[in-house]
């Protein structure tokens, strides 16, 4: 089974193995802007399956001995799932036919790309003879396909001929220890003209590893293989293994040819075959790899890591830093394997500290070489100026070479806390979230307020409160009063006596408290002026007039017959002559006896007030 | 000296503030309480809640920032606490519907005042001259326009008002929802202390809340409604 290898889920599967999985630490792929992939589909040449679909079937080589390592393989040009082979090969007596592996290429035709599926089965036969694989069907693409005919000639002697071409792979150790990443090569040797082809779709087959694909290397170069030198086109990546026990490794890849997909190392001469490559799909012989389990007594700060790891001395940004102000530490871990996998190391609980996340710095070094590794930076926040030293990050790794676990904690380092003032925890994690934001724009919490602010009567809004209700009537009423006095008043100007003899009343009242004032006083002629003044008042609403143009007889006309002719309008014509003698005669007349009657008049003023209601 | 502790007893807001600024956060919180008590502030809810804030009471600062805000929307310092309190906490600005946001952008009393005042002027503008006989002017009909605009405005965030007294915050940091108002009810949600939340309905001592993630209920005294002073919880 081929196990996609990428180095974020191979960390996270060898940290679940371990049972060491902490939140936090799974590395992350970055991912491509989807605008970025929608040209990448766009910019592929358009996959061609409309030409009719051909079946081809082989043996590997035609011709052997008895023993010999042989393959049936059978190609359509059609994609892998499309294809529905037969469940047994019909095969002749004294062959046996043995699924092993299969895959798809597309081949760049014209433009474009058209699949070519190929299915290898293993073939053993011990006898001598002509064995052939009749026709039989296959269906592709909801289609019948006949599948030709094949025939292998299996002779003692069979010649000088080319044998069947493998992949070979080649793991730089076979005794391992779960989660120990192991380089693993495929080889493809020259053929016997010196003739170097490389291999595409290289997939490492098996249960209980994954391969890291991120870490791959092509060469074309002479190497040892089993005591000679050959050349080969080598495809190298790692491997990790997850589960304890035998594990089986293949390889398979199609020959490609000179197209190499991707960046390549040749060295030394050798002869790379022009023209359009032959795809052909190679199968390697299987590898057995032998897993240990990791010993147990994991110690504390393991998180899975295994190989052979240093650690470096710690350094740290500053060794003197305030209370709430960020401190940064950074640790390279040495070493040279799995170093992209590397998860780093957890940091604890330590009193007195916040510790953020710690967060990857990239490789160091270059690779093969003594300082190869891999940085970590972690931020610290000092809580409490009491602090002498920085907290210790528990980390160890596996080492599987001494087999033992090796402690790689991260070191104290001796720093200097200074107080700053009152700071709360939550306002030290803030402000190391906006450490990267210009000081002005930093949020914060503001400092206590100097005076309480205006007072309110309640908290709650004056919205909610049950008097409210009556709040937005009350202009209603003074609307109402205002109304009524509208109407009141057009009610007057259509009646205008109303108002007169109000006024009348009014003033009439006025006029008879003086005539008391002026009768106690004993001044004639002001009580008869007054007297006269009061007569007039009281009886100009009937006409109407003003009254200083009344005289007595309009007076007189305004009292009853009765009244006109007794005692008290005697009373009244006297009291107008002796107030026109005195204005217009020039003459002093003595009135004292219209104050003696002035119960009369009190009578004749009643009487006309009566009339004014 | 006996002056002195006489003024003292008589300011409880100043003395919250020196309890404060001395670091004696429970002595401070009583004190800032009491002058809220007699004489509610924005600047008493601004100190009550720094207070709360640093005696590890999230749920209750943001309420009394809430309350600030909602008691003077000109001062800057309760829009700054809560966003800096939500910027940490991991709190969602609440999320309140067109009316509620423009009520927030004056005292509750001015849009009642301005409802009123809009209300009664354009009424007046239209019936008091012809009460007292005044000539028709285009002044009386233009403010009588503008006055009645004024006030179809005013309504919505009179509404707004209304709606947000049942706004509340979670107070304490363990609340959970539940699906029945009972100490049993099944689990529904678990809420974060300063989460807001709106109060729907209330039986006995449960309230069915509104949040962000779901409906249910939870206990009166874990949720602060805007227009309460919320009980004072030890940290």
């Amino acid at each position: 089974m081929v196990m996609p290898g990428q180095r974020a889920i191979a960390a996270l599967l060898l940290a679940v193995a371990a049972g060491t999985v902490r939140s936090g630490f799974a590395q992350t792929q970055p991912r491509a802007n989807p605008n970025e992939l929608m040209q990448l589909m766009l910019s592929q040449p358009a996959t061609d399956v409309s030409l009719p679909v051909n079946a081809s079937a082989v043996f590997d080589p035609p011709l052997a001995t008895p023993g010999e390592i042989v393959v049936y393989r059978v190609s359509f040009n059609a994609t892998e799932a499309s294809i529905h082979l037969p469940e047994e090969i019909p095969s002749p007596a004294g062959l046996q036919l043995r699924r092993t592996v299969s895959g798809q290429v597309m081949q760049p035709a014209g433009g474009v790309l058209r699949p070519l599926t190929t299915f290898l089965y293993q073939v053993h036969v011990n006898e001598t003879g002509q064995f052939t694989v009749p026709e039989y069907v296959a269906e592709v693409y909801g289609k019948t396909i006949v599948v030709p005919s094949a025939t292998l000639a299996v002779r003692r002697e069979a010649g000088a001929h080319e044998p069947l071409r493998r992949l070979m792979l080649e793991p730089a150790a076979t005794n391992l220890y779960v989660g120990e990443p192991v380089s693993v090569r495929v080889l493809l040797p020259a053929t016997s003209a010196r003739s170097v082809e490389g291999v595409s779709q290289v997939q490492l087959n098996g249960d209980g590893f994954v391969t890291d694909k991120n870490a791959v290397r092509q060469s074309i170069q002479n190497t040892e293989w089993r005591g000679s030198r050959i050349s080969a086109f080598i495809f190298e990546t790692t491997l990790t293994p997850m589960a304890a026990g035998e594990l089986t490794v293949s390889a398979q890849g199609f020959t490609a040819g000179m197209q190499f997909g991707g960046p390549i190392i040749i060295t030394g001469q050798v002869t790379i075959p022009g023209g359009p490559p032959k795809f052909l799909l190679l199968d390697s012989a299987p590898v057995r790899l032998h897993v240990l389990p990791l010993p147990p007594g994991e110690p504390p700060g393991f998180n899975g890591a295994v190989g052979e790891y240093s650690m470096d001395l710690p350094q740290v940004s500053t060794n003197v830093v305030k209370v709430g102000e960020p401190l940064e530490i950074k640790v390279t871990v040495r070493g040279q394997q799995n170093l992209p996998g590397l998860a780093p190391p957890a940091p604890s609980e330590a009193g007195g500290w916040q510790i953020f996340p710690p967060v990857r710095r990239g490789l160091v070094g270059e690779p093969g070489t003594p300082s190869h590794g891999v940085s970590f930076s972690y931020t610290l926040i000092p809580m409490s100026d009491e602090l002498r030293t920085t907290p210790k990050i528990l980390f160890s790794a596996f080492n599987p070479r001494a087999g033992r676990y090796v402690d790689l904690s991260v070191q104290p380092v001796a720093v200097t806390v200074q107080p700053n003032g009152a700071i709360s925890r939550a306002e030290a994690s803030v402000l190391w979230s906006m450490r990267g934001v210009e000081p002005s724009r930093r949020k914060s919490l503001t400092d206590f307020q100097k005076t309480p602010g205006r007072p309110v009567g309640s908290l709650q809004p004056i919205q909610t409160r049950s008097w409210f209700p009556v709040v937005p009537i009350a202009p209603v009423l003074g609307l109402l009063g205002l109304w009524q006095w509208g109407r009141h008043r057009r009610h007057l100007e259509l009646h205008p006596e109303i108002a007169r003899r109000r006024k009348a009343r009014r003033e009439l009242r006025k006029a008879r408290r003086r005539l008391n004032q002026t009768a106690a006083a004993g001044d004639v002629a002001g009580f008869r002026d007054g007297a006269i003044n009061a007569l007039r008042i009281a009886v100009a609403p009937h006409y109407p007039a003003e009254p200083r143009a009344l005289v007595a007889a309009d007076v007189l006309e305004q009292l009853p017959a009765e009244v006109r002719q007794g005692a008290s309008g005697e009373w009244v014509r006297q009291c107008f002559a002796q107030s026109d003698a005195a204005a217009f005669g020039g003459r002093t007349v003595a009135g004292e006896d219209l104050i003696s009657r002035r119960t009369e008049l009190d009578q004749v003023l009643t009487r006309l007030e009566a009339r004014l209601q | 000296m006996g002056s002195t502790s006489h003024v003292a007893a008589a300011d409880p807001f100043a003395n919250g503030l020196a309890a404060a600024q001395a670091g004696k956060l429970p002595v401070a919180s009583a004190e800032f309480r009491q002058a809220l008590a007699t004489r509610p502030a924005a600047g008493t809810l601004v100190n009550l809640g720094l207070v709360e804030w640093r005696r590890g009471q999230p749920g209750q600062a943001v309420c009394f920032w809430e309350q600030a805000a909602q008691l003077d929307p000109f001062d800057s310092a309760p829009r700054k606490n809560l966003e800096f309190a939500r910027e940490f906490a991991q709190l969602e600005t609440p999320e309140l519907p067109w009316y509620e946001t423009g009520s927030r952008l004056l005292p509750a009393g001015w849009w009642a005042a301005m409802a009123c005042v809009s209300l009664w002027l354009a009424v007046a503008l239209v019936i008091v001259p012809g009460v007292l006989r005044w000539r028709k002017a285009g002044w009386q009909q233009t403010g009588a326009a503008i006055s009645l605009a004024v006030f179809i405005l005013c309504l919505p965030p009179n509404f707004g008002v209304l709606t947000r007294a049942n706004l509340g915050v979670v107070l304490e940091k363990k609340s959970v929802l539940r699906l029945t108002p009972t100490q049993e009810g099944e689990l529904v949600g678990s809420l974060v202390a300063g989460e807001m939340v709106r109060q729907l309905r209330v039986r006995g001592q449960y309230a069915y809340v509104r949040t962000a993630h779901g409906n249910g209920w939870m206990p009166r005294q874990q949720l602060g409604l805007l227009g309460d002073v919320p009980p004072a919880v030890s940290p």
